[in-house]
């Protein structure tokens, strides 16, 4: 993933899809109160722990902004009956 | 075609595991956006293996295999991880929105995205899951108008047969649909695209027969089965206008020498038991009847045949064999020796009873499940018994049926004494089926059934001697297992 950091906000360009291991990834990389923002235009999917990471950053009030979302993403959140 | 990869449970590994479920399914005709849900539930099921099979910090590996068959992509992971049931972990809602925890989220999104998936408890083997994908096809209705479809050709006074080409595709689907409409059951036939595939990849030879205007009138194929040197004259159709004048001879007579040339050891049909047209016409061209397989079919109407079936439909396997076999030796519990030494003998096979005894048995069994939801059935081979046996199948056959499979065939090998001592099947819910002649890697099996609903007899038909002396063992063990109406 290509990343950097302005103004307090850490923007992150994933090189592949939205999962598990680049989850891991972005928990490592992020820091507290930072801003989230995420390009996923190199993404076909957005696998359910990445859904996860980012229902659970809305569940404590952390902010985060999703660029370029796949249409898969959308489909996943119907199933599962969430927003993003 | 069948690929696999052996995958440790690493992190790093999933990625790369998921492209290879991709790039199969993209190989197999999956428009993009379809391989990357299959990706998708690969990632999904891959990712829980990965975290949760094995305990933390043991290194152990895993198998992803994908098979790519012209209709669909399978998709098969088999662990050894510890046990686990995820139906015993659904995904809530309400627990994802309220306490943002996503267990059961994974497998909640394959169940979604797949068009069938299936997760196996084997027990000591491990655990198996089965993720299928369809790949989009045009129907024949979809490329071509009503009155093309249904144009009955004039009756011709010479008929010419060639073999099949992969340009023949469309014609056979026209043919298929102006012949039985919508009730042929093999949904494939319908659709050009997989009708050339298969021709293409040389997994069915046939040949096809036109009047003089190259109106196709006439068609028969020979399935190449992926596990062993024998096909199924699995396809055949007649357009009503052009019936009784030889032409299903015609064509029986090139399949068979085409098979021959090509050094397959036998032929077999699996003909329908609605009527009995099929078996006599395989029973003329020297098949002979080898075993009664309950609900092989999902119930369809068949045109101008029957209008309310009501029950699935069964087959009885006729078989024959291309390439001379006079003896056979196989090992048979004592109560099947009979009845098998006498489809043997209508096979022309004189066999003969082993009396070998099987060593200690293996702690765990080896068996190969392959699942066919299109229809709803699965076929257990054992391809080596041991004391879980009777455990592992009834387990299987348990979870084939809560996952809407009808039919679950269960074959054992005659070549091994294990098999002579296998115990009565019948208080688990398996009845006979009969003998499976090289059915796999070349080898006889004796086939066991189990189904899901119950059956009426008296409306299978059959027409030998053989399929009726079958019939009865079958309709007697079916009564016993409390899976006979009437």
């Amino acid at each position: 993933m290509r990343w950097e950091r302005e103004k307090g906000r850490l923007k992150v360009e994933l090189l592949g899809d939205f999962n598990y291991e680049r989850v891991l990834k972005l928990k490592a990389l992020l820091k507290e109160g930072e801003e989230l923002e995420l390009d996923l235009k190199n993404c076909r999917f957005v696998d359910t722990e990445a859904v996860d990471f980012l229902y659970n950053l809305k569940l404590r009030g952390r902010k985060y902004r999703l660029l370029n979302r796949p249409e898969l993403l959308e489909r996943v959140c119907q199933i599962l009956g969430v927003e993003l | 075609m069948k690929s696999e990869v052996v995958i440790p449970n690493r992190v790093p590994a999933i990625e790369p595991a998921v492209e290879f479920v991709r790039s199969w399914g993209l190989k197999a005709g999956l428009p993009p956006e379809k391989a990357d849900e299959l990706a998708l539930c690969a990632d999904e099921v891959i990712t829980d293996v990965v975290r949760f099979a094995f305990p933390h910090g043991e290194e152990h590996f895993f198998v992803v295999s994908v098979e790519v068959k012209p209709s669909e992509v399978e998709v098969v992971l088999r662990e050894l991880g510890e046990p686990f049931d995820p139906d015993s972990h659904p995904y809530s809602r309400e627990r994802a929105l309220k306490e943002g925890k996503f267990e059961g989220a994974g497998i909640e999104v394959v169940k979604h995205l797949s068009d069938h998936f299936l997760f196996l408890n084997k027990g000591r083997a491990g655990k198996e899951f089965r993720i299928v994908k369809r790949v989009p096809a045009k129907h024949i209705t979809e490329l071509l108008p009503e009155e093309r479809l249904t144009e009955e050709p004039a009756v011709s006074k010479n008929y010419v047969l060639k073999p099949v080409t992969p340009e023949d595709a469309e014609d056979i689907s026209r043919l298929i649909y102006r012949t039985y409409r919508y009730t042929y059951p093999k949904e494939d036939l319908y659709y050009p695209e997989r009708v050339r595939t298969y021709i293409e990849r040389g997994e069915k030879f046939g040949v096809i027969v036109r009047t003089e205007d190259g109106e196709p009138v006439g068609y028969f194929a020979v399935i190449v089965k992926s596990d062993s040197p024998i096909g199924e004259v699995g396809e055949a159709v007649v357009s009503p206008a052009h019936r009784g004048r030889g032409i299903m001879k015609m064509m029986m007579a090139s399949l068979i020498e085409m098979a021959k040339e090509r050094g397959l050891l036998g032929l077999y049909g699996e003909a329908i038991t609605v009527h009995t047209i099929s078996q006599r016409v395989n029973a003329r061209f020297g098949f002979s009847s080898t075993a009664l397989l309950l609900g092989t079919f999902p119930s369809a109407r068949i045109v101008g045949i029957e209008s309310n079936y009501g029950q699935r439909i069964s087959v009885v396997l006729d078989f024959l064999h291309l390439k001379k076999r006079s003896s056979a030796l196989f090992y048979a519990p004592s109560r099947y020796r009979r009845v098998l030494k006498e489809i043997y003998r209508g096979l022309g096979v004189e066999a003969e009873a082993g009396r070998r005894r099987a060593g200690e048995l293996p702690a765990v069994s080896r068996l190969k499940l392959s699942v066919n939801s299109a229809v709803g059935t699965a076929e257990i081979v054992v391809k080596k018994a041991g004391k879980d046996l009777v455990n592992r199948i009834t387990r299987k056959r348990d979870r084939l049926f809560e996952k809407g499979i009808s039919t679950v065939y269960l074959d054992f090998p005659l070549s091994l004494p294990e098999t002579r001592e296998l115990p009565d099947l019948k208080p688990y819910g398996f009845v006979f089926a009969g003998l499976m002649p090289l059915f796999h890697r070349g080898e006889d099996y004796l086939r066991f059934q189990s189904v899901k609903e119950s059956y009426d007899m008296a409306k299978i038909k059959v027409y030998s001697e053989l399929a009726t002396k079958i019939k009865r063992i079958v309709g007697r063990e079916l009564r016993e297992v409390g899976k006979r109406k009437g």
